[in-house]
């Protein structure tokens, strides 16, 4: 390059060339804005407000956990390098070295004794969600800045897989943070690889890259989330061009986003959609002999459950509503995921087999049932109430299917009037699913959360604590898969499909690492190579 | 101007009877009623259809042996059964809905013409006010407090639609009321039901019936639309408005003819209502009259 002689000396040189790598790693700057349509209505910034995905999907950027979970579900290090059990009821988390919070104070062993307390002794309700997670813990304590020793209330085999959960915050010298002022954009200081920009709720999220963090450098100097509640509308986002990335697209429209050159991954999720029973009622709401009498609650007969669960052809829930992004399902999570059973495997419909269970439980016309369900609550909802009358047809039970708002199934079905319903559960490990759907219910323990149809089997209920009781690992596993292989032979519910997770991206993402649980998040988007 | 009265007779409009639109009616009226015989599948017997065969292009055939002449839906069922069953709810809901909201609409309106004052005021209040009402929300609100169902959406409608008959058929009985059979009547010791019913309302029936097929028209496509909004008919009862909602999230994904069959039809029902509807008036419009 041959600069004039003027400008040779001057240090003007120096200048236009600083001026060129300024223009220059602007234009990058701008390459590497990352911007997603989302699902997930961000409500608030208080990472300990609510345990919904809604929030702590978008809230990872900013905070990070002790632990995280992997593709499989597996434990992986986070924010603790290692942990250990130092006796049946004290761990050790040994904490990772230089790491710094957005503020610039270091991370330390005092803060996770904050974020702890906060959750356990600070928030109120409706903000005690995460109170789960620390329920068994009895004290906190933080013998050096890199170690945190962690006593619970007998032994608590899961500590790592709940504080898999919890986002660290940073210690304040004022004292608790409170949601509002988290909400306001103050004091929002995490360890994750972005930073807090701006916010909207329900709208918009803002991130910059956080150029000091302990990890690899985050792949993007910006990114912007915005809410798009409506599936069609993120499709329409990602088919323009508008964005990088939309998540949870209905998979009817994956060809033509194929078709507009947009790329898309899928991932079946952990999580199960099913029918459930009235177990508890003499007589179930919705449920009638062929001539509209009133007739003594079938469902509490495991061969009327056994029959519906053999007759419903899930194949055609899969392949033709789900359109290929669903997996038929036996049990919670898909096969081959921590904790699931290798002997539970969906089976095509067997009519006849089904009829004749039918018959030898004194149903030999079958009956009449109402089959309610959310509508666009999950994927293939509505129309696999259709699907499961047509194939319940068959067998001599005729099927009223009625969809309703989510709001309005989710208060009737509380208020147990349903005889039989569609059902979704959801959780970061197997034995949460198992719990609350299939545990006695009992308030004081939480059990049985999603039990609406008061399903108990003592039985099974001691075998799950055992399992439960089990650390982390292989043999926890094992313990989980017999219990779910019990459990299923009574048919408590009647597995559906896992239905698949189905993201797509647009040519300035290289690719998208899909997460089972869902996760949406800017660490998954590697930008495309130039 | 003039006064020809040799070529006023001869451009008197016609008055046949079989007009092409009316023809085209009475078609869809009799593919609606001979369904259960024409169509190959009852698309409300869950027996019938196999969801195998969802999302089959039209000119499939199935393993029942139904041809699926127009393709099926997302759940299988077979799109021309599906149209032709539609058809029946359609015209059943909007006939009924419309004769009744018409006999509601007549006596209303002809009782406020003839007690006038506040009767009258206080009737006419109302109407002016759900006329006012975007016709749309009323249903929906309608349909919301009520629930869903055919019967329900009768009614719905019934409620959109008995202002518009009320406020058409007081103008023609307010001069009505005023003529002197009415006053020779009001002199009889008769009860005032019994001018109102007897006398007043068959002489102020015209306007009321040149309205019918007009609203009867409007009807199939507010039922088609609440359906389509999901408010309608159960769902395993499609109606022509439900299939083409059914059809609607798979129009990106080329399967046209879910959505686009019935609607067709539903575009050629209510076109052919509009057109009969004009040759009724015509027919039923004293001033067309033959000497």
């Amino acid at each position: 390059m041959k600069f004039p002689t003027c400008l040779r000396f001057t240090g003007i040189r120096t200048a236009a060339a600083m001026l060129a790598l300024f223009t220059a790693t602007a234009l990058a700057a701008a390459a590497q804005e990352l911007r997603v349509a989302t699902s997930y209505k961000l409500m608030t910034l208080d990472p300990h407000y609510s345990t919904l995905n809604e929030n702590s999907s978008l809230l990872s950027h900013i905070y990070e956990r002790l632990v995280y979970q992997d593709e499989h579900l597996n434990l992986q290090p986070g924010l603790a390098t290692s942990w250990r059990r130092l006796s049946d009821t004290s761990w050790e988390f040994k904490l990772r070295e230089n790491v710094r919070f957005h503020d610039g104070s270091p991370f330390t062993s005092d803060d996770v004794v904050y974020t702890i307390e906060r959750i356990r002794n600070f928030l109120k309700p409706p903000s005690g969600g995460f109170q789960a997670y620390t329920k068994g813990i009895a004290s906190v304590s933080a013998p050096d800045p890199l170690t945190v020793i962690i006593d619970t209330d007998g032994s608590q085999p899961t500590l790592p897989l709940s504080l898999s959960a919890i986002f660290i915050m940073h210690r304040d010298a004022s004292g608790f943070a409170t949601t509002e002022a988290l909400n306001a954009g103050t004091a929002l200081v995490g360890t994750g690889p972005y930073k807090f920009k701006s916010w909207r709720s329900g709208e918009i999220l803002e991130l910059t890259r956080n150029d000091d963090y302990w990890g690899d450098r985050p792949s993007w100097s910006e990114v912007k989330f915005r809410i798009v509640e409506s599936p069609a509308a993120r499709v329409a986002a990602l088919s323009t061009g508008d964005v990088d990335i939309a998540d949870f697209l209905p998979a009817r429209d994956v060809e033509a986003i194929k078709q507009r050159g947009a790329k898309v991954e899928s991932v079946p999720a952990a999580r199960l959609n099913f029918l459930q029973f009235e177990l508890a009622k003499e007589a179930a709401p919705g449920v009638t002999d062929k001539s509209g009498n009133t007739i003594p609650n079938p469902f509490r007969d495991q061969k009327v459950r056994q029959a519906l669960s053999m007759a419903i052809d899930r194949g055609i829930l899969v392949e033709k509503i789900l359109s290929g992004f669903g997996t038929a399902a036996a049990q919670f999570f898909p096969n081959g995921l921590a904790g699931t059973s290798s002997n539970l495997t969906a089976q095509p419909p067997r009519y006849d087999e089904a009829k004749a269970l039918l018959a030898e439980a004194g149903f030999p016309d079958g009956f009449k049932l109402v089959l309610n369900g959310p509508a666009g609550r999950y994927p293939g909802d509505g129309e696999t109430l259709q699907a499961v009358a047509q194939s319940w047809a068959r067998i001599g039970v005729s099927v009223q299917p009625v969809a309703v708002p989510f709001s309005v199934f989710n208060t009737k079905r509380g208020a147990g009037e349903y005889g039989v319903w569609y059902g979704g559960c959801s959780g970061e490990s197997v034995d949460v699913c198992l719990e609350a759907v299939l545990a006695s219910p009992d308030a004081e323990s939480g059990a049985g959360a999603l039990n609406y149809g008061q399903y108990r089997n003592p039985a099974f209920d001691e075998m799950l604590e055992k399992a439960r009781a089990l650390d982390v690992g292989p043999a926890r596993d094992k313990a989980l898969a017999d219990v779910t292989d019990f459990v299923m032979k009574d048919q408590p519910i009647a597995p559906l499909y896992h239905f698949h997770h189905i993201f797509g991206y647009g040519e300035r993402v290289g690719s998208y690492v899909m997460h089972p649980r869902g996760w949406t998040t800017a660490m998954q988007a590697s930008p495309a190579a130039k | 101007m003039t006064h020809q009265p040799s070529t006023t007779l001869k451009r008197r409009p016609s008055r046949r009877v079989c007009t092409p639109p009316n023809l085209i009616l009475a078609l869809f009226v009799a593919a609606a009623v001979a369904a259960p015989v024409l169509a190959p599948q009852n698309p409300y017997d869950p027996l019938q259809i196999f969801g195998w065969e969802a999302s089959s292009p039209p000119g499939t055939i199935g393993s029942g042996g139904y041809h699926y002449l127009l393709g099926t839906d997302g759940l299988g069922r077979d799109i021309a059964s599906c149209i032709l069953y539609g058809l029946r709810i359609s015209l059943m809901v909007s006939i009924v809905s419309a004769l009744a909201a018409a006999a509601i609409g007549l006596t209303v309106g002809v009782t406020a013409a003839y007690f006038g004052k506040w009767v009258d005021a206080i009737i006419m209040r109302v109407v002016d006010l759900q006329l006012s009402l975007p016709t749309m929300l009323v249903a929906l609100i309608a349909i919301v407090t009520l629930g869903p169902g055919v019967d329900r959406i009768i009614l719905a409608l019934i409620i959109v639609q008995w202002a518009t008959y009320a406020r058409v058929v007081r103008s023609v009985a307010l001069s009505e009321a005023g003529k002197p059979y009415i006053d020779a009547a009001r002199t009889m010791p008769l009860s005032n039901a019994r001018i109102v019913l007897r006398h007043l309302l068959p002489n102020s029936i015209a306007p009321a019936i040149t309205l019918l097929p007009i609203e009867i028209g409007h009807a199939v496509a507010l039922e088609a639309t609440l359906s389509f909004l999901g408010l309608g008919v159960p769902m395993d009862q499609p109606s022509l408005g439900s299939t083409v909602a059914n059809g609607f999230q798979y129009l990106l994904t080329g399967q046209y003819w879910i959505s686009l069959f019935p609607g067709f039809a539903l575009f050629g029902l209510i076109a052919a209502i509009n057109f009969a509807g004009e040759d009724i008036r015509r027919i039923w419009d004293p001033r067309n009259r033959s000497i």
